[in-house]
């Protein structure tokens, strides 16, 4: 549900629980539409406004404001403090504080006011998050962290630090943190693809409906409609490198009627950078503890997939796995097992359980127990031979 | 010519008829039904309706399994076919010229000699149908 | 010899009879009868008993495509192939009226062979008409096989690689499951 009015300021929503967050959501979305809030609520930590609850370490700019969600019974108090139940009015009352505050501080000079129109979409199943939580308080689930960017493990603090290293160029992720790269209407410039991945991945969680267009020394462009999951790139993907020396990335809100008329699903885009272009590793985003399920198969008669793909596809669908036992599991090297989780990242297609993580619900994989990966019995594995691939 | 047979009011009228004749000439005929090859109901005795429906979709089956096999072992097209059972058979053949079937139980008094040569008759019976009065 | 039944299921028009031949080795055997039904598929023929195809591996196993006729005054067909079955293609024409509706039918009908074996959905002629996205028919099956993760395509049933996917997927997903509770079995 897109609201097509101009969102003056944006809040994260950084380290909340699903119901928290679920709450949160529908308030701000609720109050976005009925006019009576102009902020656009995003899942990264660079916003105007971060919420955030209890007492997590939330590392924050001079000129951005923490708003914390605390039990009743918590002695504080302050303008930004949100009390559980969370309730209609005190979101909007603490709307109205912040912006009172952001308003009387001029704004900071490396950086304009963000002109974005839209509200996220409440995912599905988070309402009834709520609702389950509201009917039983008492048997309310364990809350479970949200998956992006909710719990900044340790290894996600690393590979943020280390993409914030000393670079020639650029100045806006230097200094306001890689997620800032996300806003539609800003230009992201990196020296790989891994560098401008945490912007597409924003943009493709928070949904905000955005056109880009990637552009790459000596190659084709690459054009991108989200809101219409098409994107149009001569020759693709022979003609894009998967180790360009510079890569950027420019956002724009898209505009009615702006959409590509034609062009390939946006989804063999992002399996190409996920699988392919990513290098070696995990994904910025993805930390190598965290538990993977798949949501939802890929369409695999689309994209450029082989025999191994579809064998961690089947395993992904059955169980909750790490990279590493997807790795064991599926016999195939760490490396591709991490290439389909980017993959299925982008494309919206897991479901992430971060540390703490309730007690694995599979037994720990036996290496190369997976489908086809013996070489007699299975029938996947004669098919396979059969059928030559 | 095939279009909606069974909602044809002048060859369900026919084949009711075709029916009722074959009944006069066969004491043992438990029900027969008069089916489209694609396994519509266009008319039947006896039976209760939703049994007859019923027999209507598995005579076309069967009619099409017929006719596999009978390609299959290059025998041309399949004339008819018997299921023999302890107390009964059923026979069911094409209506010749038209994408017809019709399925007829008897019970174990009747030869099948006998049940065969009536079941043909009404098959000839239901082809006299106009073409030109079916298809209007 | 071990034999392997793959049902292929799905209404009228939906390619089941097309995509089992993309798949065949040997030429198929079909029971197509004329289509006196118009308004429900306007096409000649339409199957009444069954389609089928097959694929041998080596000489120890057999893969063996039934292909069910569509419409319900059949079912008596589905019960019969069901059977023996381990695994369901289902497929849904895009042009449908009412697909996800379809899709939810067959899925409830087929339901036996989502707890014994696996199902792959393939979403066919998406080339010829604008229906529902991947994303809805993923969330019927959801919500029809209370939050299953089953694989789904877009598929035209004429292209034999399509074809493949679907198989390969459908196998690859029920050997998984068959590993993951064998293990799930050995560790309790
Ligand atoms: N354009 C298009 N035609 C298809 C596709 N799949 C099947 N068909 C055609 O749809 C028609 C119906 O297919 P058929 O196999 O008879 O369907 P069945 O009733 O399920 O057996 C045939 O003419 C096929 O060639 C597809 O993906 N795209
Ligand atoms: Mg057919």
């Amino acid at each position: 549900m897109l609201a097509f009015v101009k969102a003056r300021y944006t809040v994260g929503l950084i380290g909340l629980d699903i119901v928290d967050r679920a709450k949160v959501n529908i308030i701000l979305e609720k109050a976005f539409a009925d006019g009576e809030a102009s902020w656009l609520a995003l899942y990264n930590d660079s916003c105007d406004l971060i919420i955030t609850s209890g007492n997590l370490p939330v590392e924050a700019m001079d000129e951005q404001i923490v708003a914390r969600i605390v039990d009743a019974d918590c002695p504080d108090d302050g303008p930004f403090l949100l009390r559980r139940p969370l309730s209609h009015e005190a979101i909007v009352s603490l709307l109205r504080n912040a912006e009172a505050q952001l308003d009387s501080s001029a704004p900071a000079p490396e950086y304009g006011r963000l002109k974005v129109t839209g509200v996220t979409e409440v995912q599905p199943g988070e309402e009834r998050a709520v609702e389950m939580a509201e009917a039983a308080p008492a048997a309310a689930p364990a809350p479970q962290m949200h998956p992006q960017f909710a719990a900044l493990g340790p290894s996600y603090q690393q590979q943020i630090a280390a993409q914030q290293a000393p670079r020639p160029y650029p100045p806006t992720q230097a200094q306001r943190g890689v997620a800032a790269s996300a806003n539609a209407g800003s230009e992201t410039v990196g020296e790989s693809w891994a560098d401008i991945s945490i912007a597409l991945y924003s943009i493709l969680q928070t949904r905000v409906p955005t056109m880009a267009r990637i552009n790459l020394p000596h190659a084709e462009s690459i054009l991108i409609d989200f809101p219409g999951r098409r994107f149009q790139c001569a020759g693709f993907p022979d003609s894009i490198p998967l180790q360009p020396h510079q890569v950027v990335l420019r956002a724009t809100l898209a505009q009615p009627g702006q959409g590509l008329p034609q062009g390939q699903p946006l989804e063999r885009l992002l399996w190409f950078i996920g699988t392919r272009a990513l290098g070696a590793g995990l994904a910025p985003w993805l930390c190598a503890e965290d538990r993977c399920r798949l949501v939802q198969w890929p369409n695999f008669t689309v994209l450029d997939h082989s025999i191994d793909h579809m064998r961690m596809t089947a395993a992904m669908g059955n169980g909750l796995l790490t990279a590493e036992e997807l790795s064991l599991l599926s016999g195939v090297p760490f490396q591709k097992a991490a290439g389909i989780l980017n993959a299925f990242s982008l494309m919206g297609l897991l479901h992430i359980e971060r540390q703490p993580a309730p007690a694995p619900r599979v037994p720990a994989p036996v290496a190369g127990t997976g489908v086809g990966t013996r070489s007699s019995g299975s029938l996947f594995g004669k098919l396979i031979r059969k059928m030559g691939l | 010519m095939s279009d909606k047979l069974h909602k044809n009011p002048v060859v369900v009228e026919h084949a009711r008829a075709a029916l009722e004749t074959f009944r006069s000439h066969s004491k043992s005929l438990g029900y027969a039904t008069i089916l489209t090859t694609d396994g519509f109901e266009v008319a039947s005795i006896a039976g209760d309706a939703q049994q007859t429906r019923r027999v209507a979709s598995m005579a076309s089956s069967m009619q099409a399994l017929g006719d596999a096999v009978a390609r299959d072992l290059k025998m041309g097209t399949c004339d008819y076919i018997i299921i023999a059972a302890p107390s009964g058979y059923v026979i069911q053949l094409r209506v010749p010229g038209y994408d017809l079937v019709i399925a007829a139980h008897f019970d174990s008094a009747e030869t099948l000699g006998k049940a065969l040569s009536v079941a043909r008759l009404a098959a000839n019976d239901m082809a006299q149908v106009s073409v030109a009065a079916a298809a209007a | 010899m071990a034999e392997h039944v793959i049902l292929f299921a799905g209404p009228m028009c939906a390619g089941k009879t097309t995509a089992i031949r993309s798949l065949s080795e040997i030429e198929t055997i079909s029971t197509e009868a004329a289509n006196t039904d118009r308004e429900t598929a306007d096409k000649d023929t339409t199957t009444v008993a069954l389609d089928y195809g097959e694929i041998t591996i080596g000489d120890e196993d057999k893969v063996r495509l039934y292909g069910l006729p569509g419409q319900r005054r059949f079912d008596f067909m589905w019960r019969i192939l069901m059977e023996r079955a381990v695994g369901l293609v289902l497929l849904v024409n895009n042009d449908a009226a009412d697909p996800l509706g379809q899709l939810a039918e067959f899925l409830e009908e087929f339901a036996e062979l989502h707890e014994r074996g696996g199902i792959v959905v393939g979403i066919t002629r998406a080339d010829i008409a604008e229906g529902p996205s991947l994303g809805d028919y993923a969330q019927t099956i959801a919500k029809s096989t209370s939050g299953a993760i089953i694989p789904v395509f877009t598929v035209d049933a004429r292209d034999g690689n399509h074809m493949q996917t679907c198989l390969l997927s459908l196998i690859a997903n029920i050997e998984s499951r068959a590993a993951l509770a064998y293990q799930q079995e050995q560790a309790a």
